[in-house]
């Protein structure tokens, strides 16, 4: 939404490492493509290698690939793809799962674009004395309940700041973490909040004056 | 040690219905195959959606089943990242010209050296029966509660004003026509396209195997009906462009396209159009990348030991402020 450029330090690919996972470079006899496995993930050959022929389809399918409807085999598939959503969660490192500043009484929750203004509100009302905490989540789904519900155990009011009509994240957080936020700030103009209307709702609240939902205006 | 007919197939249960015209297309690839002595992992088949999309799952080479009408972005693809490979793209008249018409005309521009086959039924038996986009204005088939209110697509027109490069029609219960057509098409240097009549004999109660066979125009003198289909190849009709010139091109894409015209009591079959004179993707990527052909993307080793093998420092320096 936001046009801009920044400085940023020199990406540096050293400090990075491809790992490809569990791809073939030789195969012998008998391949399966989507041979059970117990971490669910099964090692993976390419076009033209020999012996590594391998069928896809969007249907469910057998260890080999090919589209089957038998109820046993699609119990342990689906159970097969569940294993790799589980264990995303612990790999996937934590910053790329939330990012918390400020794990403070006052908390606001938010996701993507408005994190830019919420910061500097929050900076605003600290110059005036307010601290107010902030976690900014960024993994949706496999949602990271427990690490989620780790920051958010000391809060006692929380806010949801969306720039969606519904409060998407909020309800995500109601389903994973049974907790409805206190507040909720959404705004669903199609333009981009701003720190200073951010601001104005922070203070309401914080004024114990504010309405459960505040849907925000700024912008011609 | 040759590889056989038997080698290409699978143990897949096959449920098509009986008679369906796919069966034949499915054997006339194999037998292409075979009488090319591709190795099977250096052919791969992709499919769209579809009975047509279960085509991969019949043939023992990489089988790649993707998405509504994306057959051929698939299929160009993997042709591209892989030079060495012989790519089929497999699909029905619905899923390559209804939803997937814009891949069509988009694939012609590029000429990618491999070979589209759709399975022409003029219905979507997957679904059935609705009027499927080679469905003729006017003509109601089993399924369809009144007759179809739109105009069709002529596929072999289409392909030819698209910049497909081999351009041929069959039948499925012709499949020792089919099979040479596809040799020919598979050796063809550019994208090739073959449309193939397929009766469908749940769903379209029109374009039956006796209609082909013309059992309703019966000779006075011989007591046979008189097929519909009859071979290109047996007339002489000359597809293919000889020489660079405006001249040459525009009588045989005309012929081509006034021959595309043709149905009814005469139906032609084999190629309408084969121009190689036209540079395939293949060229136009080497005249850019001269090692295209050694050192394909799915060769390139993008890291060792863990670290990338591409060097962006140079990108990076200028990106310095």
């Amino acid at each position: 939404m936001l046009v801009q450029v920044v400085t940023c330090k020199r990406f540096e690919p050293d400090l990075i490492s491809i790992d490809r996972g569990k791809l073939l470079e030789k195969i012998d006899g008998d391949y399966k493509r989507f041979a059970h496995s117990p971490d669910g993930i099964s090692p993976r050959s390419k076009l033209g290698l020999e012996n590594g022929v391998f069928w896809n389809t969007g249907d469910e399918s057998d260890e080999y690939g090919h589209i089957s409807e038998d109820p046993v085999n699609r119990i342990q598939m689906m159970d097969k793809r569940q294993t790799k959503v589980e264990q995303m969660l612990s790999l996937i490192p934590k910053d790329d799962q939330a990012v918390a500043y400020g794990k403070l009484d006052i908390c606001i929750v938010s996701w993507g674009s408005p994190k830019g203004p919420i910061l500097d509100a929050i900076e605003m009302h600290r110059n005036e004395g307010h601290e107010i905490g902030f976690i900014d989540i960024k993994l949706l789904h496999p949602f990271p309940t427990n690490y989620i519900k780790s920051m958010l155990k000391d809060s006692s009011i929380i806010i949801d700041i969306e720039a969606n009509m519904t409060g998407q994240l909020a309800s995500l957080i109601r389903e994973n973490l049974l907790r409805d936020p206190d507040y909720y700030v959404l705004k669903y103009t199609g333009r981009p909040m701003t720190c200073i209307e951010i601001f104005d709702s922070l203070k309401k609240i914080l004024e114990k004056k504010s309405e459960k939902k505040q849907v925000l205006t700024y912008g011609d | 040690m040759a590889i056989k007919l038997g080698d290409y197939k699978t143990q897949v249960h096959n449920d098509w219905c009986p008679g369906c015209g796919d069966f034949g297309i499915v054997n006339a690839i194999q037998m292409s195959l075979t009488e090319m002595q591709i190795p099977r992992h250096k052919a791969a088949i992709f499919s769209g959606i579809g009975c047509s999309g279960k085509t991969s799952h019949f043939i023992n080479v990489y089988g790649i089943h993707t998405l509504h009408g994306r057959v051929l972005t698939f299929a160009q693809g993997a042709k591209i990242a892989n030079p060495e490979m012989t790519i089929i793209a497999a699909g029905g008249d619905g899923d390559g010209l209804g939803i997937g018409a814009g891949h069509f005309v988009a694939a012609g521009r590029r000429n990618v050296n491999m070979t589209y086959i759709i399975f022409d039924n003029a219905v979507y038996g997957l679904t059935k029966g609705q009027a499927s986009p080679t469905l003729k204005l006017g003509e109601q088939t089993k399924s369809l509660p009144n007759p179809n209110p739109n105009y069709n697509v002529n596929p072999i027109a289409l392909a030819i004003s698209s910049g497909f490069t081999f351009v041929a029609r069959s039948y499925s219960y012709d499949v020792r026509q089919l099979k040479d057509l596809i040799t020919a098409a598979i050796k063809h240097q550019g994208l090739s396209f073959i449309d193939v009549l397929q009766p469908c004999p749940t769903y379209n109660d029109l374009y039956t195997r006796d209609w082909f066979a013309g059992i309703d125009q019966v000779n006075e003198e011989t007591k046979k009906p008189t097929p519909r289909i009859y071979n290109l190849a047996e007339t002489d009709y000359d597809p293919v462009v000889h020489y660079s010139t405006n001249d040459e091109l525009n009588e045989k894409l005309s012929q081509a396209l006034v021959k595309s015209l043709e149905w009814g009591d005469k139906i032609p079959t084999g190629i309408f159009y084969k121009n190689e004179l036209i540079t395939p993707y293949t060229k136009r990527i080497t005249d850019k990348i001269p090692n295209y052909l050694e050192n394909p993307a799915a060769k390139q080793k993008i890291s060792k030991n863990g670290k990338p093998t591409t060097d962006i420092s140079k990108l990076l320096d200028s990106l310095r402020v």
